[in-house]
């Protein structure tokens, strides 16, 4: 029995470090194209026509799905080997949404999806206490996924509420939905399931396991709602840091 | 008289040629002058007689690495007012943790946006000043 869980070990071992190679590897290439693709772009090496305007357009879609694929396979290299930690601060979660929103601005503009803050002036600071960059990773991917699956003229919202000793951020999407059969494997990693195709919207089906796993790290819950045809609501629920808490 | 803006220097080090060349592309097309290192000590040499306003280092260099030519300047008094930028592959947090240690002043991951290295670069740069 040692030795078969010896055996596995190594294998896993080998099968992490190998992930990590590659993941490390691919960034330098990584840059190098999107940062051509950009000079392009930005016409500083001359003018472009609309069609290749439209190619651009594409290629610099794929090169940011490669790009995610590979960062979320280096993340659950780290997760799977034990060695994430989390670097805790207190910070307020309102703070952390309103700069989120303010980073997929662009993405929802170039769909005209309207994206909004839903209770924003409402609120008072939220705080928590957790790894700023970690939970910055989950909502940048969550909200991503809603505006990549969410049609032109769509809508898009994040509302933060309280619940006793947690705070649950809720970020919903007009999108086509998920069917029951997709649902139940949403967080299973390496799954694959069946929405339309939209650019940058496709990956290995790592990253909504990687998100449960960094909640989950925080001490939270991530849960799901959604329908065909009906949009999807995905709930983020996270313990309010100590020093805040209402009694 | 006109007035001219000194062009602020920025020295630009990286071992991968094609990173050199793009970077050094959208620099120049934003205004700086870019002088250009290959590796850790070509990076030492130019940062201490080309006198750079602001240095964007790699870290896994050839003859030394990116962390010790941080150290290097930031623990040299005369040199240690130079913003550095790390830009690096790099991703975990133990990485940005020793670049922070070795005295940089920002840390961006490859790959990176363009805006997100230029913002990088205005916040540490002092505001440029009119040369008569």
């Amino acid at each position: 029995m040692n030795a078969v869980k010896r055996d596995l070990d190594r294998e896993d071992g080998v099968k992490n470090a190998f992930m990590s190679v590659v993941s490390h590897e691919t960034q330098t290439p990584i840059t190098i194209i999107k940062e051509s693709l950009a000079l392009i772009r930005d016409e500083i090496v001359g003018p472009l026509t609309e069609k290749q305007q439209y190619l651009l357009q594409i290629a610099e879609d794929n090169v940011m799905r490669l790009s995610r694929l590979i960062a979320d396979m280096s993340d659950w290299v780290h997760l799977q080997s034990g060695d994430a930690s989390l670097q805790r601060v207190n910070f307020n979660l309102v703070f952390l949404m309103q700069q989120e929103i303010l980073k997929v601005k662009r993405m929802a503009e170039t769909k005209d999806i309207a994206l909004s803050f839903v209770n924003e002036n409402e609120l008072g600071p939220c705080f928590i206490s957790g790894d700023a960059m970690k939970l910055d990773q989950v909502f940048d991917h969550i909200l991503k996924n809603a505006l990549a699956y969410t049609d032109p003229k769509g809508v898009v919202t994040v509302d933060i509420q309280e619940r006793g000793c947690y705070f649950r951020v809720l970020i919903k999407d007009s999108g086509p939905g998920i069917s029951e059969q997709d649902l139940a494997k949403i967080f299973t990693p390496l799954e694959q399931f069946h929405r339309t195709y939209r650019p940058g919207s496709q990956g290995i089906g790592m990253g909504l396991a990687l998100c449960k796993k960094l909640v989950e790290l925080h001490g939270g819950l991530i849960d799901v709602n959604s329908k065909v045809g009906c949009g999807t609501e995905i709930a983020v629920t996270l313990p309010k840091s100590k020093g805040y808490i209402n009694v | 008289m006109s007035n001219v803006i000194a062009k602020q220097r920025v020295l630009l080090v990286d071992d991968e040629p094609a990173i050199v060349e793009i970077l050094k592309m959208r620099l120049e097309h934003n205004g700086y002058e870019v002088i250009t290192a290959y590796d850790g000590q070509e990076a030492l040499e130019k940062a201490r007689t080309l006198a750079p306003s602001l240095i964007l280092l790699d870290i896994m260099l050839p003859k030394l690495d990116g962390y010790k030519v941080c150290k290097l300047l930031k623990f040299d008094e005369k040199y240690a007012h130079i913003p550095i930028i790390m830009q690096t592959a790099l991703a975990q947090p133990e990485d940005e943790k020793v670049a922070y240690e070795s005295g940089a002043d920002n840390y961006l991951i490859k790959p990176f946006e363009p805006a997100q290295l230029l913002d990088a670069i205005v916040a540490l740069l002092p505001k440029p000043v009119s040369v008569s």
